[in-house]
């Protein structure tokens, strides 16, 4: 049993959530893997370093804001920008002017105008193509 | 003669708080936290969000499949609860699960439990950890731990 300065460690606890008898036994016997469940734990491991070490995206800024990093809205949004706006000249001089104020925006924005934001481009969607799943 | 400056001097620190004031955006990942009181627990949370008033916190699980288990929804609610000790800022009581499957991440949205409920898990964590619940059934029997088949009597 994992203990840091007589704490319990979360991961622990919650796995009272799963088995019970998990618990006692890890107490009672010391923790067992099985071979798949050590390679899953490594694989864990290793997602998280990338995750801890994965940069954040500096742009998209509004879109990130209000929906979110990993939000379907903000996924869709990043593939519009780089399938249609960054297809043709205009595009990519709004796409330029975009990145060069949208940082000042979301600084100078409070948060209900971000609000107001997202409820205008949660509208505006559906024109550009995008269907919710 | 100093009421101008002191005026100014107002309006530059309102305004100087107002544009550094951090925005919605990531605030922490990896974070390390731990409490002892009231109820010793520690962890380290994947991310935290700011959402401009509020901290929420994420988690990230590697699957096969796309799913979130209740043990995910307890570990956001235990990292919650010892960040709202910690942290001066308020927390939401909803957490993010990031499901990553293969190259895709999937991103589900959780209501989180009370603190109630997450010390009466805690408790129950305890009794179950010093024996004192040792002759009571167990309500969860899993099928794919390492005891299985061993000192385990599940599955049979």
């Amino acid at each position: 049993m994992k203990k840091s300065n007589n704490r319990f460690a979360v991961t622990e606890i919650v796995k009272m959530s799963r088995c019970e008898t998990l618990v006692q036994l890890d107490y009672k016997y010391g923790k067992y893997l099985t071979n798949y469940a050590n390679q899953r734990r490594l694989e864990g491991i290793k997602e998280h370093a990338d995750f801890e070490k994965e940069p954040v995206d500096g742009r998209c800024f509004v879109a990130t804001s209000i929906f979110g990093f990993y939000a379907d809205e903000t996924k869709f949004l990043r593939q519009y920008r780089d399938d249609v706006l960054l297809s043709n000249i205009f595009g990519r001089f709004l796409v330029q002017i975009y990145y060069s104020i949208s940082p000042w925006l979301i600084k100078i924005f409070p948060y209900f105008l971000l609000k107001i934001i997202r409820f205008i481009v949660v509208f505006l969607l559906p024109f550009l193509g995008y269907k919710k799943q | 003669m100093i009421f101008p400056f002191i005026v100014l001097f107002s309006i530059f620190f309102v305004v100087l708080v107002w544009f550094f004031y951090p925005r919605s955006g990531v605030y922490a990942k990896e974070k390390y936290v731990g409490i002892d009181f009231p109820i010793p627990v520690h962890g380290k949370i994947d991310q935290i969000v700011w959402s401009g008033f509020r901290l929420q916190v994420q988690d990230l699980k590697t699957r096969k499949i796309n799913k979130v288990y209740d043990s995910d929804v307890w570990q956001l609610s235990f990292y919650r609860y010892i960040l709202s000790r910690v942290q001066k800022r308020p927390v939401v009581y909803s957490g993010v699960v990031l499901v990553k499957v293969g190259k895709n991440v999937f991103s589900h949205v959780v209501k989180l439990k009370n603190d109630k409920e997450v010390e009466s898990f805690f408790f129950q964590f305890k009794n179950i950890f010093l024996g004192d619940s040792a002759k009571k059934a167990p309500i969860y029997i899993c099928r794919g731990c390492g005891h299985f088949q061993k000192n385990c009597g599940g599955g049979v």
